[in-house]
């Protein structure tokens, strides 16, 4: 079944995952509109509609956000803290989308409450199917919640 | 009766009073036996025959002064008479003087002296009688009848003394017919004198008596009648009573003769007879009375003597030395066992030696103090023990048994008892007490070894258990002020090589607040000398340590002053090195207070014990403690170094992502425009990227296994074992490698880390199985002692010795074999896994013959890895 179509936010610190991440996404036709941003802070910023995202038009609210853990200025936990405790942001479905497998990092992502916790395969290829899986879950099989 | 008044048998007992001190004392005892003086029948004959002579000699004299009176001058009677009566006395109190009492020595005096008198007296009337020319008529007859009657009764006397001693009635029967006798005899000589007087010429010019003559006669009739009276009916009798009797009708007769001028001549005579007889009688009474005293005393000296010798036997065969002496120290009495238990050749020379007890017999004259003190107290001594010289100055011990015997103020006259040589006992008490001694010294330094040894014991067990360094330089230095009694207050000191002095650690007595501010640079007064010579230092005089301090500086001085305050001035000082392995790393020294007794050489050879043991665990300690912080620098070192690797891990995958991301990009790309070469290069690219990949996943693994919290539980191994292999199975299936899996032991681990196990050691396997004919691989494993030991076998290519360490060394691999690829990390991983559990791990194998590797795991819930 399909849903509306609806914003992925990025928050990836690394161009090339950036890009990586965006042209496989592109290439498996899920998201009508990416949005990358670089870092914690900004990542906030566009939830939170401060500064150049105050435009809800131009900037809307996400229906996924895949959120790095390392990042500079706020980190991707901190990120998900703050999204898990606004209430006007919390049902937005976050991923965690990243290279480390650290235990307590993903622990302690569950304990903020995120929705999922990936791990990002070395090899490209295996990196797509993941992608393309992820997106298919939450824009397919996943019911996201009502506006 | 005839013993009456002076025979009373106190008399008897007043002899033995009276007896010369050699019959009291032991050697006059010895030889008194001998003399026949003694003897009861020389003794009766003595006095017999002296009364014999006696009484013979006052008949001659009376007899010689008789016939000169008559014809001679009367000088000479009267001189003839003195000189007998003199020699009589001298005889008598001769032979009487040593064995009778004063007063029957006069009475026996007295008799004798009136029989001898009396019977000259009776020669004498005789004579008289003779002189006045009695030339006729019966006169003969008178005097015969009296001669008659005085034989009777000397020989009756002497048949009563010899045959009836004891016999009085016998002896007043006798009497009694004697009396009679000489009572009709006398009157039969007054008749006769009578008809004689009537008749003879001699007196036919004497003026007639007449009948007043004849009354003279009446009070003698009186005076025997009075004695009879006495003697039989009063039974009062005494041979003074009749020699009194007599003596009464003689002085009347006497004075009516005096008075009558004209006085008849008969009656002159009649009356001398008379008295004569009378006296007669009472002497020989006396006479008999004596010797029946005297056998009474016979009798009773010789029960006397008897048990006398009783007594003397057992006092002289006695085994104990017996006996008295006086509170002054000489020796009344002395048996031969005394004598010669103190080494004299016999009693008298003993009791004469002896004239000072105190100073010639007692090696310790204070116990005879104390025995005259007790003896004063309880009258009675027992098993009193005197320390005495012998004669030849060696000493002994007795043992006495004494009382103590008073006059009748009270005051001790002497001791009496007996003394027994206890010497062997007394060595043999006192060998015992030695040993005693002996086994109680030794007990004793037994003991006090058994309390060193526990304190260095301590010590050692402190060493093992105090790991603080302070707390335990406290311990020691409490540990040795116990042991070393004298020892009050100490300090222990440690050399710090970084400002080369040395530092108080610890004190007893002195307060550490303030002395460990105290520095002494080595060399510096005595600490400093002992640490910096290695030779202990013990003074026993406190001038000398006084002296010490004046080697330091003011401030130095006022530390150890205020550190002391409330301490007495030091009597003593040990102070040894701690030396570890010839290297000195402190002092330790300890104060005596006790003036008794000072420090010993055991004291300090103890004291150096204990240094050194002190020394090495102080040594200990300080090696603990430097592990100890070696091994926190390594945990640390170690949790950093993980921590960096799992960062750099997870940091290096991002490039490889970014790596691998763009490479498939450029593919896509660029793909159709690369030639075959670029195709390839782009290959390689790819299959180094994937090798960095396993490597960095292969790190993060290990790093996981040291990281990752163990669950133990208990596992199935055949079922965990059988997992393992299900999940290699398409490599089995791939490479036809044929697995057997003997039964397995259950285990209670990490069900994860023994999966790691088995996998890295059968994928190992697998890998390494090369091109052997015959492939195959075999895992085993069963539980001993408590530990689970496994196997796992292959038969492939195997693994040279050179390297069976190397090969549980990360990113170790040994050799390139053709489609093997392997990061190295595998039997890292399990050394670590297996490590962490207590378990062990090792290969058997050679190139070319398969290996096995063997491997235990402990089965307990310690095992697991760090947390």
């Amino acid at each position: 079944m399909n849903h509306e179509p609806f914003h992925i936010l990025l928050v990836e610190d690394n161009e090339d995952h950036a890009e990586i991440t965006m042209v496989t996404l592109e290439e498996n036709h899920v998201a009508n509109q990416v949005v990358w941003v670089k870092d914690g802070a900004e990542a906030l910023d566009y939830l939170f509609r401060r500064g150049m995202y105050a435009d809800p038009v131009r900037h809307p609210a996400p229906g996924l956000i895949l959120l790095d853990l390392k990042l500079p200025k706020v980190d991707g936990l901190e990120v998900l803290k703050e999204i898990k405790t606004e209430p006007a942001l919390r049902r937005i479905p976050v991923v965690m989308l990243t290279t480390s497998s650290r235990e307590e990092e993903i622990l302690r992502s569950y304990d903020l409450g995120v929705n999922s916790y990936v791990t990002k395969p070395v090899r490209f290829t295996e990196l797509s199917e993941k992608l393309r899986h992820i997106c298919d879950f939450w824009m397919l099989t996943n019911t996201p919640p009502p506006r | 009766m005839g013993n009456a008044g002076w025979l009373n048998p106190q008399s008897a007992m007043g002899i033995s009073r009276h007896l010369p001190p050699h019959l009291v004392t032991g050697p006059g005892m010895q030889t008194s036996g001998a003399s026949p003086a003694h003897r009861p029948v020389s003794f009766r004959h003595t006095i017999t025959c002296q009364a014999l002579v006696l009484g013979l000699l006052l008949i001659a004299g009376r007899w010689v002064v008789s016939t000169v009176s008559w014809r001679g001058t009367p000088t000479l009677h009267v001189s003839l008479e003195f000189i007998a009566g003199l020699l009589a006395l001298v005889i008598a109190l001769g032979g009487i003087v040593r064995y009778v009492a004063f007063k029957q020595r006069l009475v026996l005096l007295f008799g004798l002296s009136f029989m001898g008198a009396s019977i000259v007296d009776l020669l004498h009337a005789e004579m008289s009688l003779r002189a006045l020319a009695v030339s006729e008529g019966p006169d003969p007859v008178t005097w015969t009848a009296g001669r008659v009657t005085l034989s009777l009764f000397l020989i009756a006397g002497l048949l009563v003394d010899r045959y009836a001693p004891h016999a009085r009635r016998v002896r007043t029967e006798l009497l009694t017919a004697v009396t009679v006798t000489v009572g009709v005899t006398w009157i039969l000589v007054l008749l006769l004198n009578w008809y004689i007087q009537r008749r003879a010429t001699i007196f036919a010019n004497m003026p007639s008596l007449g009948w007043v003559s004849e009354w003279g006669l009446v009070p003698v009739f009186l005076g025997i009648a009075w004695g009879y009276w006495r003697a039989f009916v009063r039974q009062r009798s005494s041979y003074l009573d009749w020699a009194s009797a007599s003596a009464v009708i003689f002085c009347i007769t006497q004075v009516y003769s005096a008075t009558n001028v004209t006085v008849h001549q008969f009656t002159f005579v009649a009356s001398h007879f008379l008295k004569d007889f009378g006296y007669l009688i009472a002497l020989i009474g006396l006479y008999v009375e004596s010797l029946a005293l005297f056998r009474d005393l016979e009798q009773q000296q010789g029960a006397l003597r008897q048990a006398e010798e009783k007594y003397r036997s057992i006092f002289e065969n006695a085994v104990e030395g017996i006996f008295q002496s006086t509170p002054d120290g000489r020796f009344l009495t002395a048996n031969p066992a005394m004598a010669r238990m103190l080494g004299y050749d016999s009693p008298e020379e003993f009791i004469t030696t002896i004239t000072d007890a105190e100073r010639q017999l007692h090696v310790r004259p204070e116990l005879r103090q104390e025995f005259k003190r007790l003896i004063e107290e309880q009258k009675v001594v027992h098993e009193f023990e005197f320390n005495l010289y012998r004669k030849d100055r060696s000493t002994m011990w007795a043992s006495l048994h004494a009382r103590a015997v008073r006059d009748e103020q009270g005051m001790i006259r002497y001791y009496e008892g007996t003394a027994e040589d206890v010497t062997e006992h007394k060595r043999a008490a006192e060998r015992l007490q030695e040993a005693y001694q002996h086994i109680n010294d030794q007990n004793q330094d037994l003991e006090r070894s058994n309390r060193r040894l526990a304190t260095l014991l301590d010590v050692s067990r402190m060493m093992a258990t105090v790991h603080s360094l302070d707390a335990l330089l406290q311990s020691i230095l409490v540990k040795a002020t116990e042991l070393i009694p004298l020892a009050r207050a100490g300090v222990l000191m440690l050399y710090d090589p970084v400002i080369d002095r040395l530092v108080p650690h610890a004190t007893i007595g002195y307060q550490l607040g303030i002395l460990s501010d105290l520095r002494l640079r080595p060399g510096e007064s005595f600490p400093g000398r002992v640490f910096a010579t290695g030779q202990p230092y013990m003074s026993q005089s406190p001038e000398e340590l006084a002296s010490t301090m004046d080697e330091l500086n003011d401030e130095q001085r006022r530390l150890v002053g205020q550190a002391a305050a409330g301490l007495p001035p030091s009597l003593g000082m040990m102070c040894a090195p701690l030396v570890v392995q010839g290297k000195p790393i402190g002092v330790m020294m300890v104060n005596n207070y006790a003036s008794t007794s000072p420090f010993t050489a055991d004291h300090l050879a103890f004291f150096q014990a204990l240094c050194s043991q002190v020394a090495t665990a102080i040594r200990n300690v300080q090696l603990y403690d430097e592990v100890q912080e070696y091994a926190g620098q390594l945990d640390q070192k170690n949790e950093e170094l993980e921590s960096f690797v799992y960062t750099v891990s997870h940091d290096l995958r991002s490039p490889l992502v970014s790596l691998h991301g763009l490479m498939g990009m450029f593919v896509k790309a660029a793909g159709s425009a690369l030639d075959e070469r670029g195709r390839r290069y782009l290959a390689r690219l790819e299959a180094n990227v994937s090798q960095m990949e396993e490597l960095i996943d292969g790190l993060l693994e290990l790093s996981r296994v040291g990281r990752m919290a163990v669950q133990m539980e208990d596992l199935d191994m055949n079922r965990l074992v059988g997992g393992v292999i299900e999940q290699l199975r398409p490599q089995f299936d791939a490479t036809g490698i044929a697995v057997t899996v003997h039964p397995l032991p259950r285990l209670s681990a990490s069900a994860l880390q023994m999966k790691q196990v088995f996998s890295n050691l059968i994928g190992n396997a697998i890998k390494f199985m090369g091109d052997a004919p015959d492939r195959r691989i075999e895992v085993g494993g069963e539980l001993l002692n408590g530990a689970a030991q496994f196997y796992v076998k292959d038969t492939g290519i195997g693994i040279d010795p050179a390297y069976h360490e190397k090969i549980f060394a990360i990113f170790q691999r040994l050799q390139e074999l053709e489609g093997v690829t392997g990061t190295g990390v595998g039997l890292a991983i399990v050394k670590k896994i297996i490590d962490n559990a207590h378990g062990t791990i090792a290969v058997e194998s050679e190139r070319g013959k398969g290996a096995t590797f063997r491997f235990t795991v402990p089965s307990g819930k310690e095992a697991g890895g760090a947390v």
